[in-house]
């Protein structure tokens, strides 16, 4: 039950910044690539795996790694909004947008997941 | 206001995701991260069908449709876990595992996602026709 509950409070923080760093940058961009859901994924696949590396992950207790991990760092990044926007700009005939949209979300993911873990293990 | 309202969204989204993981971690022990996958394609479904489906077509209240689809869906699926299992996968040298985890989450979540648009347009022109008659 305290799982869930921390499970479930990381999320709200997580979902609510996802929202208002997407909000900020959507008002301000003036091309049609997300780039708000964009810097979110890349940002939380960063951290993520910074977290978890292996220094790092020994300093957490189980309850802190189910709060920030599972609960924040997994509702701010959204894979759902990554595919519905990759379709929603198929669908708008914007091709070449939305095959470099989702490609470079998911190279540049790793590559930010590898540079997460690689600046962790060197602490 | 709205902050309310994606909170709750995402409170239940986060702990979805997080029974879902546990309860296939705890019955099922595949090298393939089937857990994430399957949360991930089913989000990316029900987010295109429940967004297109109340974009225009029916007077859903904003705050709700902001519950559902930011809150909830957004925080049940996840690309950080996506990626970080990716990257494990890679480094433990799976990477026949972790090249076919990476191409059928994409394109089948493409086409889960393709297909929600899909059926979220005929499911508001079968609404809208039971409206006229």
């Amino acid at each position: 039950m305290l799982n869930m509950l921390l499970v479930g409070f990381g999320g709200v923080l997580g979902a609510i910044l996802r929202y208002e760093i997407s909000r900020h940058i959507k008002e301000s961009r003036e091309f049609v690539v997300p780039l708000e859901t964009f810097i979110i994924n890349v940002t939380g696949a960063l951290l993520l795996s910074f977290l978890s590396s292996p220094k790092l992950i020994h300093l957490f207790d189980n309850d802190v790694k189910l709060f920030i991990m599972t609960g924040f760092i997994g509702a701010f990044t959204t894979y759902s909004t990554f595919s519905h926007e990759t379709i929603d700009l198929f669908r708008k005939k914007h091709y070449i947008h939305a095959f470099l949209y989702s490609s470079v979300t998911v190279v540049v993911g790793l590559i930010g997941a590898f540079l997460g873990y690689y600046i962790g293990s060197l602490f | 206001m709205e902050y309310i309202y994606i909170g709750v969204g995402g409170f239940f989204g986060a702990i979805l995701r997080y029974l879902i993981s546990t309860y296939y971690q705890s019955i099922l022990h595949t090298v393939f991260p089937i857990e994430t996958f399957f949360i991930n394609i089913f989000g990316s479904f029900l987010l295109s069908y429940i967004s297109n489906l109340t974009l225009e077509e029916f007077n859903i209240n904003f705050n709700i449709r902001l519950a559902i689809t930011t809150g909830f869906i957004g925080a049940f699926t996840t690309f950080s876990t996506f990626t970080k299992e990716t990257m494990d996968l890679l480094r433990n040298g799976r990477i026949a595992v972790a090249v076919t985890y990476v191409l059928l989450s994409i394109l089948i979540g493409f086409i889960m996602s393709f297909m929600g648009f899909e059926l979220g347009d005929k499911t508001a022109k079968i609404i809208k026709g039971r409206e006229e008659n």
